[in-house]
């Protein structure tokens, strides 16, 4: 995973499955910044120890959006009743 | 061939697992979809057991990767503490509300594959099993209709050559199976030219072609290699409608003999269904042995359009021919099966004499058992390599868990190598078990008692045997059934 800040925004893009090692790594640089872009048009999945990182950040009042996650994840939310709960983006700009 | 990965519970394994499941399925057939939902399902077990199963301790486990040509199964074992998925049932609102998301991680692994089991085994530890049915294009959607509906009748002195089977020759393989059975042929890889390319460049399997002199494939006949022993099982045999009669299903037999001998191998089986007789004369014509009568083998469904009338699943019959000759044998013979087992071990040729161990070791606390389970068959083979004192609590414990599998049977394979096979025989008999017969080296090319508990009700009117081994088989399996 790499990241860069721009000012409150951090944007990050994945390279390979979003799971507990990169989930966790996202919650140790995710620092003072209110918006969270993840660039997920990359990554292969995106599994429920991510969706529980993503849930905290959502929960400590950081804004976070996802970038064309993959099919996976769609059905993924969609068979866990959780398409309100995420922020998807078709594109990453 | 299974591939074993032992890992430490650590997450930085959760990668490389996850990693190898995708390759490993990609590998064995599934589809780029199909393994990345593989690999998904792997990533949510590999971590919950890296970090709930061993709290505090580094431990290892284990991943086992199993497939034959349709089905791709991961096997994740492990002995830390005790937990039951029954018990971890996903809530939206609680998941939305806490952010607990443990629970939704078993929902995404049902939903990311065909098949997943658990199996609890008890001071053993639990398994995870994942299990992908893999997809190929039919020979129907492949091949010209005019190719598969040939029916051209040969010249009466049409010559023939038998040469060994290559990958290349899947196409007319299953064009020939095709024309020849339609949809009626039990072993659908058969139908898949994908899958048989891919067992004959993995060497699952070795067989003979016929073709005539114009290069028409119109005879074939194979050997597919066990996973676990040095024997193979005999099958696909298919000659054209307008070539029989002409002596190749013989001369295929004959080369597959030979090249089985060649190749190492001690035995060589075929599995005869009882709904008719036809392959079981056929099997007793090439000297194959009746040992065993495996109840409600495989459902009457995968018979498409030739079994449709038989009132039940399918039993089948192990017909073994060994290829190195049996000599002495010292089997452990549990007292209920002796006379017929030791009447099935002399038609294939063996001396039985009493075992000969001094001073038996002590039997162990904890049986090792490995389940095989054959999702389209409908059935499961419990192979114990330990016989140990909780042999019947294992096999009761694994029957329970594979309950929503809805099996038709469950059959217990026993080392007769072992003393102790005679007490879990006994034990497994009054859990409501009853004989198969003898499986001939069926395992480390080790001779094992199989028994059987079938999960439907069979009429034995329908179970139709040929030769008079298997008649006294039938008399004894039907006769401790009621």
């Amino acid at each position: 995973m790499t990241y860069e800040r721009d000012g409150d925004t951090l944007t990050a893009h994945f390279q390979r499955d979003f799971n507990l090692l990169t989930a966790r790594h996202l919650r140790q640089i995710v620092q003072e910044e209110s918006h969270v872009r993840l660039d997920l048009s990359d990554a292969r999945f995106v599994d429920t120890e991510a969706l529980a990182v993503l849930w905290e950040l959502q929960d400590d009042g950081v804004d976070v959006t996802l970038y064309d996650p993959p099919e996976l994840f769609h059905e993924m939310i969609d068979e866990l009743g959780l398409e309100s709960v995420f922020d998807v983006a078709v594109a990453a700009s | 061939m299974d591939q074993q990965l032992e890992l430490r519970n650590h997450a930085s394994v959760i990668g490389p697992a996850t990693d190898f499941a995708y390759r490993w399925g990609l590998n064995v057939g599934l589809s780029d979809d199909k393994a990345e939902r593989l690999a998904l399902a792997v990533d949510e077990i590999v971590t919950d057991v890296v970090l709930f199963a061993y709290p505090g301790a580094e431990e290892t486990f284990q991943l086992t990767f199993r497939a034959d040509l349709s089905t791709a199964e991961v096997i994740i074992r492990e002995q830390g503490v005790p937990f039951d998925p029954a018990e971890a049932t996903y809530d939206r609102d609680q998941t939305v509300e806490e952010g607990d998301f443990n629970p939704a991680g078993y929902a995404v692994v049902e939903h990311c594959v065909d098949e997943v089991q658990f199996l609890n085994k008890g001071t053993q530890g639990k398994e995870f099993r994942l299990a992908q049915h893999i997809e190929a294009e039919h020979i129907v959607d492949l091949a010209p209709a005019d190719v598969v509906a040939d029916t051209s009748v040969p010249d009466d002195d049409v010559s023939y050559r038998l040469v060994a089977v290559e990958p290349g020759d899947a196409m007319d393989i299953a064009t020939l199976m095709y024309r020849t059975y339609g949809h009626t042929y039990s072993k659908e890889d058969l139908y898949y030219p994908d899958r048989i390319e891919q067992a004959l460049r993995n060497d699952e399997k070795f067989g003979v072609l016929v073709r005539t002199e114009h290069g028409a494939a119109v005879g074939h006949f194979a050997v597919l290699r066990d996973d676990d022993s040095a024997i193979g099982e005999v099958g696909e045999a298919v000659v054209d409608i307008n070539h029989r009669r002409r002596g190749l299903m013989t001369r295929m037999l004959e080369a597959l003999v030979e090249r089985a001998e060649a190749e190492g191998l001690v035995g060589v089986y075929g599995t005869a269904v009882t709904a008719h007789e036809i392959s079981q004369r056929a099997n007793a014509r090439f000297d194959f042995v009746s040992a065993a009568l495996n109840l409600a083998y495989q459902p009457r469904e995968r018979f498409t359009g030739l079994l449709d009338d038989y009132p039940q699943p399918i039993s089948n019959l192990i017909d073994f021919k060994p290829l190195v000759p049996y000599d002495t044998v010292r089997p452990h013979l549990p007292d209920a099966y002796g006379p017929l087992l030791t009447a099935i071990y002399e038609e294939l040729g063996a001396t039985v004499e009493p075992p000969d161990d001094p001073a038996p070791a002590p039997r162990p606390d904890e049986a090792a058992i490995d389940a095989r389970i054959e999702y389209d068959f409908r059935h499961a083979v419990l192979v114990v390599e330990e016989v140990g004192r909780d042999v019947e609590a294992q096999v009761e414990q694994t029957i329970e868990d594979l309950e929503d599998t809805e099996l038709n049977a469950l059959y217990v394979d026993l080392p007769l190598d072992s003393p102790h096979t005679p007490a879990a025989t006994a034990e497994l008999r009054d859990a409501g078990f009853v004989l198969a017969g003898l499986a001939p080296r069926f395992h480390r090319e080790q001779d094992h008692l199989r028994l059987q508990r079938p999960f439907v009700d069979l009429d034995p009117e329908a179970i139709v045997v040929y030769s008079d081994l298997a008649y006294v088989l039938k008399e004894q399996v039907i006769g401790e059934l009621q």
